[in-house]
């Protein structure tokens, strides 16, 4: 499979922003922080940080808008939990790139080889 | 989760040939089936055409470093896969070769980072946010990923 191949099989998991959506160390904590698998109110997730809950409330959003996170309504409260399928995605995506290299690679070794 | 990509193979062949393999734009093509237009120069960009059946798109190499024998490294775009996203505003990946002298001939590592698109400064930040930084926050993600 090509890598071009490959990333469109995985279009709809939209890796390329799922990446750019992690590729910010606020929101990477955010995730960390979801990974327990417990659903976290904005309030526990600005908890104990130098960010904002404004702050917190916009990361989330971003996280929300490529599937990474899911809310759901708790009385007045959002609740937020994490998704890993799209970061599942990404691995994949990675996967199929280190396959690209190996196949280059031996390809590389036949030529010089022969 | 890692933000790179290592692999490495150890070919039978001297060093000074793998160099050529890998830096001369023909040869290069050859094994990585491309058709550059023109050689690898540092801080230039090569265009070429893949040449994979069926996935015939453009691609570009822009040439970052060329040490003798030792050290290549280019950056390229993400492909123009989705038209509703625009691409150019993502980080192009680092590709990294690494050359070492074996006793059966060469051994070739390749890198290819920036995946998660994370600048060095934030990175730094991420470093100074959380005792562990970035790295060990991708660990975990890892971590819990396999759990899973």
């Amino acid at each position: 499979m090509s890598r071009r191949e490959a990333a469109r099989e995985l279009n709809s998991e939209r890796h390329a922003q799922v990446f750019a959506a992690l590729g910010d160390a606020t929101r990477l904590s955010i995730v960390t922080k979801l990974l327990g698998g417990k659903p976290r109110s904005i309030s526990q997730l600005t908890e104990g940080t130098r960010v904002t809950r404004q702050a917190v409330t916009k990361h989330l959003r971003v996280l929300e808008n490529v599937g990474v996170v899911h809310s759901m309504k708790q009385g007045r409260e959002s609740l937020y939990e994490l998704d890993a399928k799209p970061i599942e995605g990404l691995r994949e995506y990675l996967a199929v790139i280190s396959a690209q290299w190996d196949r280059a690679l031996g390809d590389l070794k036949s030529l010089l080889e022969d | 989760m890692e933000n790179s990509i290592t692999r490495h193979i150890d070919i039978k062949a001297p060093v000074s040939k793998v160099w050529n393999a890998l830096t001369d734009s023909r040869l290069f093509g050859q094994w990585f089936k491309v058709k550059l237009e023109g050689p690898f120069v540092a801080g230039k960009t090569t265009h070429g055409m893949n040449l994979s059946k069926g996935y015939e798109f453009k691609m570009e190499f822009l040439v970052k470093e060329i040490k003798p024998q030792t050290y290549f490294s280019y950056r390229w775009t993400p492909y123009p896969v989705d038209r509703t996203f625009d691409y150019r505003k993502e980080e192009p990946t680092l590709v990294e070769f690494h050359l070492e002298e074996t006793p059966t001939g060469t051994r070739l590592v390749v890198t290819e980072s920036g995946f998660t698109k994370i600048t060095a400064s934030r990175r730094a930040e991420a470093f100074k946010m959380h005792s562990g930084g970035w790295e060990a926050q991708l660990k975990n993600i890892e971590a819990f990923l396999v759990e899973a």
